[in-house]
């Protein structure tokens, strides 16, 4: 029976690789003869090109935009308007449409494309390495492949005169479907095509997690008499929540983002079925150049995605060790 | 020896005032991608649309040695993107194509005017609507260059071997223009079931609710306008305006002569179905004859079609109504005042009669009478023969152009997402063509005008 990669709090080994570690890290410092504070300056020297980069690029982008969702931001001039930005934000029907058909899109992509990862991963976890390697690259692939490619692939999957999709249902009879011109089928038209084509990385940390469970945590549950979805519920699915719960925050807020697909595949359409926040705010400050109301919808963004990450960690983090 | 070296130095003195006078400057030019075939471009060759940018600045820089030319193509998917973000990072282009012409740059001042560049000639010489169309607070900001676009909303495409297959006489010369009965006569006939399986071959036409150009121009078939003539409210669900929708819907649901699944087309869906022959009539002007010769020879297309223009049909108690509009070169305030003339020199160069007439290698109409008396569109497209004709039956059909946007001061963009909404819910049958129409001018009016 293998122990190896054992997950802490599993086997009760936590505390001596950290210790390990500790020895090995004072060792080192100890043999240089360094003083304590100068490992910390060259910290701070190596750390600083990517602060700076986070610094210029991130947050002070993030400060000015919180800044200019309180104005009325023309070319030539700024003009503070309070909370007007946001009362505009609030009264407009079209971001409240937006922001249900994401909530809806994002409920429905995260826990398919969970499912869905989480299903193949467990499938290949018997399997030798080698066919691991080559379906987890494979699964991988479209992550690499820019999301604009793919949408404009699935534009052509989904066309309704040629579409291989009405090709393919018209074997069995049905109609063609203008599934990106409709209201009831387009939300979900791209909210499948995303569960299609994502998921490669969460593959990947979920084998990873997988494999990371003793095999001698099933033998003992086989020979207690659990069964394969006793086993999955209650052995498996807790050793590796940490995963699940990084994927969870991160795909949440990574959805919640969406817009390539709407940008390529339908603009917001049709008749405001597959508006997105993002899009929305796109919308407000490129086409209108209201960057002052865009900036009062991504802040509103920006609190739901947080609210929904400490939810999430409230729900999903109990008893979960690093 | 020493006479020449004088003759030298006061050369030199001479010189120096004109070099004080002609600083060296850079100026900067966004274009979208035009393929236009340059001068100096081999025989044949296929223009990519960055031909046309390059071959302008170096002639303008030969005419003017002390100016550096910067041009940039920006894509047309990007453009208003890019026109927005240098607007408000303050590093705005000097001149630019005027693609996605927002009025409120001109009352933001971030425009130069140009009516102190204009001559009279350049006025007279000018049509009237394109000069216009940059009129803002009495100002005009646009220097005209190509009149009408590439026909979408203007004309139709008629493909000449379906019309025989069907046994339907194209419409006749000199203008082919038809009525609605006309146009309708035909679409029975064009809409072909070829192997009698119950499927449908070919449609007579396609609408795309995506298409505003085009699905406006069906809308004012029989009178109806978007805005009304002061510019003061969205009109578009009057009764001439339901009854062109219902028309379309009926062309889709009841006779079966347009395919259904417009809802979910824009433009390039309805060009590709009557490229690849499931639509016998098609959208656009002459320009859209290029495109065919263009898509051959990249070998978009496997098989010739031969296309012929015709207007769009109407209604005889209306008449003819074509889509007016007209693009150009805006230059973006200037601090400096040399750089300020240089800036409208460039502005001035690219629409001059001379440089103007390069448009004709794109199958485009300009912006000035005395050029367009003079193009000939001889050897312009390979694959078809007469493209004269077709340019005479396109001039003619844009005669009766009217502005389809309302005044040209006036900035509807805010309205026209909720257009395209109206237009999918009619498409789809989700909504009655009235419904559809009362929701848009409802939405179009709380957006626009705020009420």
């Amino acid at each position: 029976m293998s122990t190896v990669g054992a997950p802490a709090g599993v086997t009760g080994g936590e505390a001596r690789p950290r210790a390990e570690a500790r020895g090995r890290a004072e060792g080192r410092g100890g043999r240089r003869g360094r003083a304590p504070g100068q490992g910390g300056l060259w910290g701070v020297v190596f750390v600083a090109p990517q602060t700076l980069l986070f610094v210029a690029f991130f947050l002070v982008p993030v400060v000015i935009a919180f800044a200019l969702a309180f104005m009325e931001v023309r070319p030539t001039r700024m003009t503070w308007v309070g909370l007007a930005n946001f009362r505009r934000v609030l009264d407009d029907p079209l971001f409240g449409r937006a922001l249900v058909n994401t909530s809806v899109f994002t409920a429905v992509v995260v826990v398919f494309w969970l499912g869905k990862a989480l299903l193949i991963a467990y499938l290949l976890d018997p399997m030798s390495s080698a066919l691991q390697t080559f379906f987890k690259s494979a699964f991988y692939l479209p992550a690499v492949t820019s999301s604009v490619i793919i949408s404009l692939i699935w534009l052509w999957i989904f066309n309704p005169t040629f579409g291989l999709l009405n090709a393919f249902v018209g074997l069995f009879g049905v109609e063609p479907v203008a599934w990106l011109g409709n209201t009831r089928t387009a939300l979900p038209a791209l909210m499948a095509m995303q569960v299609v084509m994502g998921g490669g990385s969460s593959i990947v940390l979920l084998s990873a997690a997988l494999a990371r469970i003793p095999r001698d945590l099933y033998e003992v549950a086989l020979i207690d008499g659990a069964r394969r979805p006793t086993i999955f519920a209650k052995v498996v699915l807790p050793l590796i929540r940490p995963t699940l719960l990084y994927l969870v925050v991160t795909g949440t807020i990574n959805t919640f983002q969406v817009f390539e697909s709407v940008y390529v595949m339908t603009q917001g359409g049709p008749q405001f079925a597959t508006t997105t926040v993002v899009y929305r705010i796109y919308q407000e400050a490129f086409q209108r150049f209201n960057l002052g109301l865009a900036s009062a919808q991504a802040i509103v963004l920006f609190l739901i995605t947080l609210v929904l990450a400490a939810v999430q960690f409230r729900l999903l983090g109990q008893n979960v060790e690093y | 020896m020493r006479r020449s070296v004088l003759q030298v130095l006061v050369a030199l003195l001479a010189l120096s005032p004109v070099a004080a006078a002609q600083p060296q400057i850079e100026l900067t030019w966004w274009i979208n991608p035009w393929r236009i075939v340059t001068p100096d471009m081999p025989e044949g060759a296929t223009a990519t649309g960055e031909e046309y940018a390059r071959y302008m600045s170096e002639k303008f820089m030969e005419l003017h040695p002390n100016v550096t030319v910067r041009y940039e193509i920006v894509p047309n998917a990007g453009y208003s993107e890019k026109i927005t973000t240098a607007i408000f990072s303050g590093t705005t282009p000097d001149v630019a194509k005027d693609l996605n012409w927002n009025p409120e740059w001109a009352r933001e001042g971030l425009l130069e005017p140009i009516d102190p560049y204009l001559t009279d000639e350049d006025r007279e010489d000018f049509l009237p609507y394109a000069l216009a169309k940059g009129l803002i607070d009495g100002q005009h900001y646009i220097w005209p260059w190509n009149n009408s676009n590439n026909g979408m909303g203007s004309t139709l495409l008629l493909n000449t071997a379906l019309f025989e297959e069907a046994g339907v006489e194209i419409p006749a010369l000199p203008d082919r223009s038809w009525t609605i009965d006309e146009f309708l006569a035909a679409a029975e006939k064009l809409t072909m079931d070829r192997d009698g399986d119950g499927t449908t071959d070919v449609y007579a036409i396609t609408f795309a609710a995506r298409d505003v150009e085009n699905m406006l121009s069906w809308l004012m078939r029989f009178g109806a306008k978007l805005v009304n003539d002061e510019g003061t409210e969205f009109v578009l669900n009057s009764e001439e305006g339901v009854r062109a929708l219902q028309f379309i819907v009926d062309l889709i649901y009841e006779y079966g002569y347009a395919p259904r699944g417009g809802e979910a087309l824009d433009v390039y869906g309805t060009i590709e179905n009557l490229h690849n022959g499931r639509a016998a009539i098609g959208y656009g002007g002459i320009y859209e004859i290029g495109r065919i010769d263009r898509y051959l020879k990249e070998g978009r297309i496997a098989n010739p079609i031969d296309v012929v223009i015709a207007p769009f049909p109407h209604d005889p108690e209306v008449g003819p109504i074509a889509y007016e509009t007209s693009g150009g070169f805006i230059v973006f305030k200037q601090e400096d005042e040399y750089k300020r003339e240089m800036a409208m020199e460039l502005a001035r160069f690219l629409t001059n009669k001379e440089n103007i007439k390069l448009l004709e290698t794109l199958l485009y109409i300009t912006a000035r009478r005395s050029a367009n008396a003079e193009l000939t569109f001889e050897d312009v497209a390979d694959y078809t023969g007469d493209v004269p004709t077709e340019v005479q039956v396109y001039q003619a059909a844009i005669d009766h152009g009217v502005p389809f946007f309302g005044p040209s001061d006036l900035d509807i963009s805010a309205a026209m997402e909720h257009f395209t909404a109206a237009m999918e819910a009619a498409l789809s049958r989700s909504k009655t063509p009235q419904q559809a129409l009362d929701d848009f001018v409802r939405e179009a009016n709380r957006a626009v005008f705020g009420r």
